[in-house]
Order: structure tokens, then sequence, then C-alpha cells
């Protein structure tokens, strides 16, 4: 351009040949300037006029391709969207069926546990049952024991009085039918001898001798007879009494059957308990069975089973391994969701790192784009400047062809000029060609990442969801845990207030503590009160008393001299203790009629067991023996010594009545044989027992009542 | 008939407790546990105690007839609240009988749970399940055996002593006035609390009828 410039010297213009322009130019430089300057103006509005226009369109361009973009993205967005509801309803579904499944799976656990729980309850049951049932037959087979042996007890006892009552009965009879057949003898010759006596008074008053001997057998034959009546009414006595114990023993054997039909039934029970043993036995050994058999599956059951039972054991079975099978499967889904979770949370991360990188790439290019589009820009403004300006050299040059064909010496600055021209339009072509490059290159990226770059943004928005939801499950959970700190220290606190009113020192608003009015406390607490009061009003008249006698006044002899208070109270005491001695009789007199009631149980029991009636006597105690009456034994307390020890003398009272010397005999060779020599008493006693009992039993007729003078006396010291 | 079917037999004829059954058990309950705490503390003479058995076991029983008929009269009244359901503790006070200064107290804590009433949207709700009277007299027995083993750590009681039974009731919202829930010949008393910083308190097993929980404490008064 200095080329252009530097020529228009004046001092060069010598060697050109002036034309009229150049010659107005001369004359008014200032209108070929401004002319100039004009059209300068003009060229530079209209090129910014035009470049204006240009970057409008090119503005317009890119708000177009900008909506066009716009509008993609935001087609891409509401894919992502619809993509992310419906990854977002897949996992609600899948945590729904997760929670579903792990709801059933708890709820099939729990029936199982509860099955579990009432088959161990039965099993429980069952054991109570066999245990009570075993303490049920222990108590049968030990109270059947002990009654089988007390009533066989008592069955002999009552069979020995049965036989014995028998027997004396039989005897008493016999007695009975001797004494009538003697009265009636005896009646046969009273009235023999009244139809004599009638015949003797009537014959002759001369046989007086013999009627006086009469007379005296008649009185003799009356007293006789009057004792012979005087036995029967005894006897009959005895007939009676023996009729009453013949009842008695009917009584006896009838209570004997009843204790028979007794015996029947316990023997019945004996047989239900064995029954009842054996199902408890059999249970006992199907229960070991089972559980051998459920502690060791494998093992072929070896016992018979109810059907029921059993196909319902199988059924559970079956279920627990189909429930076991699908919580298997469940779980084996549950994990594979797991995965599937896992994998496309990594494939977000992946694809978020590729659009941060894609971002990037795409920024960069954004930025080398913006570089060239200034630098074309520039280059464009510069390439129209140049043209403009060639434009003018170029109409410049038509203005002054003429002048140029007159001098032809400009013909190698238009060469140079041309080839400058050229250049510079090469140039710009190239320019052109590598803008152009570089647009296809920038539409390449901008449309090489648009569909990943979709996919990046849909997940880049479901891991901001993602992430947004793990933030509220964090708040949650946060929540959850602050909770349960407030729930654990309400509860402490709870518990201290529990602790606070258990011990009383706090009462709830709308609780009240009450109490019944006599109750222990107050009862007490009233006697003391009242024993106080009595005590105040005591010293309050003696007080007043003694003022009295220091103040000199007169006594009255009928006046109180004690207050009446000191003697209501001791009147009270006094009534306190009648009534305190009157319970204690009470009490003495009820414990003396239990030790009579029990005294008289126990020497009843004694006299069953040891065959002798004891009476006990302040000094002695006498001893009848049970099967002689007159054989009768007393032990004579030593008095001097009673409180040392627990001696006595022992002395045989007499036996038999002193009508049987062979009795007497024998009871002297008891004595030699027990007493003296092997030095036993109470074997003397069982052998004199013994003897009476065969001698009342085994010869008959010579228990006779009544009681003898002693036969022998012997003095014997026991301890 | 097989041990199966006995055992169901026996299930089935298991039947759901209701409140009145419930009382007379926590009633009964009561009343062993007040003369077991008497005689095993020393506060009546134990000549005045005889033996009976209860619960698969042996318990004391007092012969003191105004003693029975005090303990007798506090339980009736004590159902009648366990029946109305307006009781919420029965205390058993042991106070020496010079100081008055109590020395123990036996807290029962009675917990009401009343089987769901039937109304218009569910007709028939779910009764209580039913539990078996053996475990029910396991639970007591437990509690009666801890009184009677609480000898070992509760200080021995040198003094004379007494004792009350305190009930703490609530107000009956229907009452119109105050006065109207203390039943005739009880009175509003103090909670005769031990004296804060000497106590020490041992919880006690407790039982469960499913309508009343019954959760038994021991609190003594040391030092």
């Amino acid at each position: 351009m200095d080329n252009y410039a530097s020529p228009r010297t004046p001092g060069q213009g010598s060697s050109f040949k002036r034309d009229s322009f150049a010659a107005q130019l001369d004359q008014d430089p200032t209108l070929s300037s401004s002319r100039r300057a004009q059209k300068a103006d003009l060229f530079s509005s209209r090129m910014a006029s035009k470049s204006l226009e240009r970057r409008l369109l090119a503005a317009e361009n890119a708000k177009q391709e900008l909506e066009n973009a716009l509008k993609e993205k935001e087609i891409a967005f509401e894919r992502i969207s619809q993509e992310r509801r419906w990854l977002s309803d897949r996992e609600i579904e899948e945590r729904e069926e997760k929670t579903r499944l792990s709801e059933e799976w708890a709820a099939e656990k729990k029936d199982l546990d509860r099955t579990i729980r009432t088959l161990r309850n039965n099993l429980h049951n069952l054991q109570t049952a066999h245990d009570e049932l075993e303490d049920e037959y222990a108590e049968l087979k030990r109270n059947t024991t002990s009654s089988i042996a007390s009533q066989k007890a008592s069955l002999a006892t009552l069979e020995r009085k049965v036989t014995l009552l028998e027997d004396e009965l039989e005897r008493t009879r016999q007695l009975a039918e001797q004494h009538k057949d003697t009265a009636r003898s005896l009646r046969d010759q009273v009235e023999s001898l009244e139809s004599l006596q009638a015949d003797t008074s009537r014959a002759s008053n001369g046989f007086d001798e013999n009627w006086q001997v009469v007379r005296e057998e008649m009185h003799r034959q009356t007293t006789h007879w009057k004792s012979l009546e005087s036995t029967n009414a005894k006897l009959t006595a005895d007939v009676h009494a023996l009729r009453a114990k013949q009842q008695s023993v009917e009584v006896l054997r009838e209570e004997n059957r009843s204790l028979q039909q007794r015996l029947l039934k316990a023997s019945e029970q004996e047989e239900t308990i064995a029954r009842l043993q054996g199902e408890v036995d059999a249970a006992r050994r199907e229960r070991e069975e089972w559980a051998a058999f459920l502690s060791n599956p494998n093992a072929e059951p070896t016992h018979h089973t109810p059907t029921a039972l059993t196909t319902t054991i199988s059924r559970l079975r079956l279920e627990h391994a189909s429930l076991l099978e699908e919580h298997g499967s469940l779980s084996s889904i549950l994990a594979h969701r797991d995965a599937e979770l896992g994998s496309l949370r990594s494939t977000s991360e992946d694809q978020a790192s590729q659009i941060t990188r894609l971002t990037q790439d795409v920024q960069e290019l954004q930025q080398q784009l913006n570089g060239r589009d200034r630098r074309v820009r520039l280059l464009e403004r510069e390439n129209k400047g140049l043209k403009a300006l060639q434009a003018t050299y170029d109409a410049e040059e038509a203005r002054f062809g003429s002048g140029a064909e007159v001098e032809g010496g400009s013909g190698r600055f238009d060469e140079a000029k041309a080839e400058k021209l050229k250049m510079l339009e090469e140039q710009v072509e190239e320019l052109k060609e590598t803008n152009a490059v570089l647009e296809n290159a920038l539409e390449d990226a901008r449309a090489r990442p648009s569909t990943s770059a979709e996919d990046d943004e849909g997940s880049a928005d479901a891991k901001a969801r993602i992430a947004e939801l793990e933030a509220e499950l964090a708040e949650t959970m946060e929540a959850a845990e602050n909770s349960a700190e407030r729930v654990a220290d309400l509860e402490q606190e709870l518990f201290e207030l529990g602790a606070t009113i258990n011990t009383g020192n706090h009462v709830p608003p709308t609780t009240r503590v009450v109490q019944f009015t006599h109750n222990p406390i107050a009862e007490d607490v009233n006697l003391k009160k009242e024993t106080f009061e009595r005590l105040r009003k005591e010293n309050e008249e003696l007080v007043q008393r003694l003022g009295e006698v220091e103040r000199g006044l007169a006594i009255d002899e009928e006046a109180q001299v004690v207050p009446r208070s000191s003697w209501q109270n001791i009147w009270m005491e006094k009534e306190d203790m009648v009534k305190a001695v009157a319970d204690k009789e009470k009490r003495l007199l009820r414990l003396k009629q239990v030790f009579t009631a029990k005294t008289e149980e126990f020497r009843q029991t004694v006299s069953n067991i040891l065959g002798y009636t004891l009476f006990f006597q302040p000094t002695k105690i006498r001893l009848t023996s049970a099967y002689n009456l007159s054989a009768a034994i007393t032990f004579q307390l030593n008095t001097s010594s009673r409180s040392s020890d627990s001696s006595a003398t022992m002395k045989l009272l007499g036996a038999g009545n002193g009508e049987d010397p062979e009795l007497d005999q024998r009871l002297v060779e008891l004595i030699e044989e027990w007493i003296v020599k092997r030095d036993s008493i109470p074997c003397f006693m069982a052998a004199l027992t013994l003897e009476c009992y065969e001698r009342m039993y085994g010869s008959g007729g010579e228990a006779d009542g009544g009681m003898g003078e002693e036969t022998m006396q012997m003095t014997r010291t026991v301890s | 008939m097989s041990t199966a079917q006995k055992s169901k037999s026996k299930v089935k004829q298991a039947k759901a407790i209701t409140l009145k059954g419930s009382t007379e058990i926590v009633t009964d309950f009561f009343k062993f546990a007040v003369n077991a705490i008497l005689y095993h503390r020393n506060v009546y003479p134990t000549d005045d105690f005889q033996m009976v058995k209860k619960y698969g076991q042996v318990v004391l029983l007092t012969q003191d007839l105004g003693l029975e008929k005090y303990i007798e009269t506090v339980l009736s009244q004590v159902k009648e609240w366990l029946n109305s359901g307006t009781i919420t503790q029965l205390v058993i006070a042991i106070v020496a009988r010079e100081s008055k200064i109590t020395l123990e107290r036996w807290v029962f804590d009675i917990n009401l749970t009343l089987p769901p009433q039937p109304t218009e949207e569910n007709p028939e709700p779910a009764a209580i399940p039913p539990k078996p009277d053996a475990e029910i007299q396991a639970e007591i027995r437990a509690i009666i055996k801890q009184i009677i083993s609480s000898n070992t750590f509760l200080p021995t009681l040198q003094e004379p002593t007494y004792f009350t039974v305190l009930a703490y009731t609530n107000d009956n919202p229907n009452s119109v006035t105050p006065e109207a829930n203390t039943p005739a010949l009880w009175i509003e008393s103090d909670p005769m609390a031990i004296e804060q910083g000497k106590t020490q308190q041992v919880k006690l097993k407790s039982f469960d009828t499913k309508i009343h929980k019954i959760d038994a404490m021991v609190e003594y008064r040391h030092g």
C-alpha cells in the first residue's frame, strides 16, 4: 500500500499529463479530499451495514441452530425423563416386590415359629400330663397298697372278733339252754312239791316233823329258785348284750363286705392304672422315638404313629421345604436385582464420567471454534476491505485509464498490482477452505457426541436424582437415629420416673393414694393416742390434787383421794388382764379337752394292740386283760423317786378268781420263766395274755367275771 | 386315645380369660403375697400362720382373725378396683412401730390390657389368645419364691414393725366429685415414701394373665 501512496508527490506529477479532474483537484484540493472522504465514509458505512447485516444473518443462523439444538436437547431431556421415570417405577416396583417378599417370608416364618411353638407346647403338655399321670399312679398305688394292707389287717381283726363273738354266742346259748333246762326241772320240782304239800296238808297235821323238814327243803328250794332266777335274769341280760354284739358283728360283716367291694374297686382301679401306665409307657416310647427321629431326620422311623399325625407332619415338612425353596429363589432374585442395580449404578457412573470428559471436549472445541470464527470474521472483513479497496482502485484505474494509455508507463505497476491482488485472492480462498474444513469438523464434533451426550445427560439426571434420594435417605436415617436416641432418652426418663413413683416420692396428678381406715398402723396410733390422752388427763388431775394438798386444803375422806382417771386407768388395765386370763383359761381348757381326747384315743389304741385295758390313776396304772377280767396287773409308781426316774412297782392283783389251781400254777411258772429267769416283763404280759386267751377259748366256760383277790403277789421294779 | 389327640383336646379346652377371671387370679395372688411378706419379714408372729398348699407349693396363711379380716376387706375393695380398672399400684408398706419410719415398700404395679371391644367397623374383634393356667401359676410361684428368698438380701428387721396396704387409684372420669372416687372407710394417705438417698430397689419377676400384668418390686431402707 505504501507503493500506492508514495508516488503522489507533486514533484513526480511533472512527468504525468494532468487531466481536468486532476486540475480540479489541484484547484480545489479540499473538494477532492472531501469527496474522497465522503466516498470513503459512504463505503465504510455501507460496509458496516453490510457487515451488520451479515452478522445479523449469522446471528439468526446461530439462533436457529441453537433453537434446533435446544429442541433436540428438550427431546433428549424428555426421553431421559421418561427413562428415569421408568427406572424409578421399576425401582419402586422392585422395592415393593422386595417388601412383599420379605413380609411373606416373615409371615411364613412366623407361622412356622407358631407351629413349632404349638408343637413344643403340645410336647410340654404331654410331658406334664405324663408326669401327672405318673404322680397319680404312684399316689393311687400307695393309697391302694396302704388301704389294702389296712383293710386286710382290719379284716383279719374283724374275722377274729367275729369268730370269738360267734363262739361266745354259741357258748352263751348253750349256757342259756342249760339254765332253761335247770329252771324247767326246778319248776317241775316246785310244782311237785306244792302238790305234795297240798296232799300233806290235807292228809294230816301229824306230819309236823316231816313238814318241818319239807319246809326247810322248800325254803332251800325257794332260795335256789331265786338264785336260779337271778342267774336267769343275768344270763338273759348277757344274751341281750350278746345279741347286740351279734348285731354289731352283722354290721362289721356288712362293713367287711363293703370293704371287699372297695377292694374290688381298688383292683379295678389298679387295672386301670396298669392300663394307663401301659399307655404312658407307649406314649413315652413314642415320644422318645419321635425325639430320636426328629433329632436324626435321616433315620427310618421305627414306630407306628397315627396316620393323621404323620400326614400332618409330612405336609408341614413339605410346606416348610417349599417355603425354604421359595425363600431361596426369592433371595437369589433379590441378589440378582441387587447386582443389576449395582451394575446400573456403575454404568451410570461411567456415563457420568464420559459426559464430563465429553463436555470438556465440547467446551474446548467451542473455544477453538470461537477463535476460528473470530479469525474468519477478521479475515473476511479484511478481505472485504481489500476488495473494496480494489474496487476503488479499479474505479480509479478506469478513471485514469486514458492517462496511462497516453503515458504507457503504468503497465508495470498494474501487473505488480494484479499479481498482488491475485496472491491475496488465493490467500482468501485458502482461508475460506480452512474455514470450511473447520466448520465441517465442528459440525462433526457437534453431531458425533450428541447421541451419547443425550444419554449422559439422562444418566446425569438420574444420578442427580439418586444423589438427591440418597441425601434424603441419609437425612431420614439421621432423623431416625435422632428419634431412636430420643426414644431411648424418653425410656430412660420414664424408667427413672417409674422408679420415683415406686419410691412414693412422686404421685401422678390423676392418681390418689388411699388406705383403709382401720389399718394396723392407724389402730396402733389410735391406741397410743388414747393412752396418751388418758395419761395426760391423769397427770393433770394429779397435779391439781398436788396443788390442793400443797395449799393445805382439808382432805375429805369421802372425796376422791385418788383421781378418777387413775382409777379408770387401773380399772381398764384390770379389765384387760381379766380378759387375758379368760382367754388363757379358755385356751387351757381347750388344750385339756384335746389332751383328754387324745389320751383316750391313745389308751384305746394301746388296749387294742396289747390286749390289756389301761386305767391311769394318780399313783398307779392298772392293766386288765381283755380275755380274763380277773387277771389284773398294777404298776405302783414310786412316789419317792418319781421326779428322779420313772421306776414303778409291779403287782399282779389276781387271775382266775382263785378257782383255777392250774391257772395259779401256770402263773407261777410264767413268773418264774419270764420275770425271774429272763427278766422280761413284756414277755410275761404277752404270755399271760396267751394263757388267758387259751383258757377262755380253749377249754371254755372258765372266764367268769368278777375280780378275785390276789392269788399271787409279785414285786418288781421296772424301769 | 393317642397322646396327640389328648393334647389337641386339651388345647381346644383352653378358653380365653375374662376380666373377672383375671381379677380373681390377681386378688388371690395378692392375698398369698401379703401373707408371705408378713410371715417372712416377721411382721406378725410366725405362730399365727399355718401352711396350706397353693400354686403347687406350700404357702402360709395367717390365722389371726383381725389380720385375716383386714386383708379380706382390703382385697375385696381391690377386686372392685381391678374390675373397674382404676387401680394402678398396690403397695405394702412396712413401718417401724416406734419411729414410724418406712422400712420397706413392696410395690405391685398393675397394668391392665382390656380385650378389644366390638365396633361398627370390626364387630368381631380378635380375642386375646388364652394363656394356660399352669403357666400363670408358674409365674406366680416364681414371684412367691422371690418374696421368700428376699430375706437373703433384705436387711433384718430388728425392731417391731407393722404394715399397711396402700392403693394407687385413678380418678373415675364418671364421678362427679373427687370424693366419690374414694369408697367408704377409705381415706387418702401419705405415700409412705422411704427417705431419698437411703433406698435400694430390687425388681422382682412379674406375671401376666393376658389382661392384668403385675410387676413386683421391693424397695428397702438401708443405712
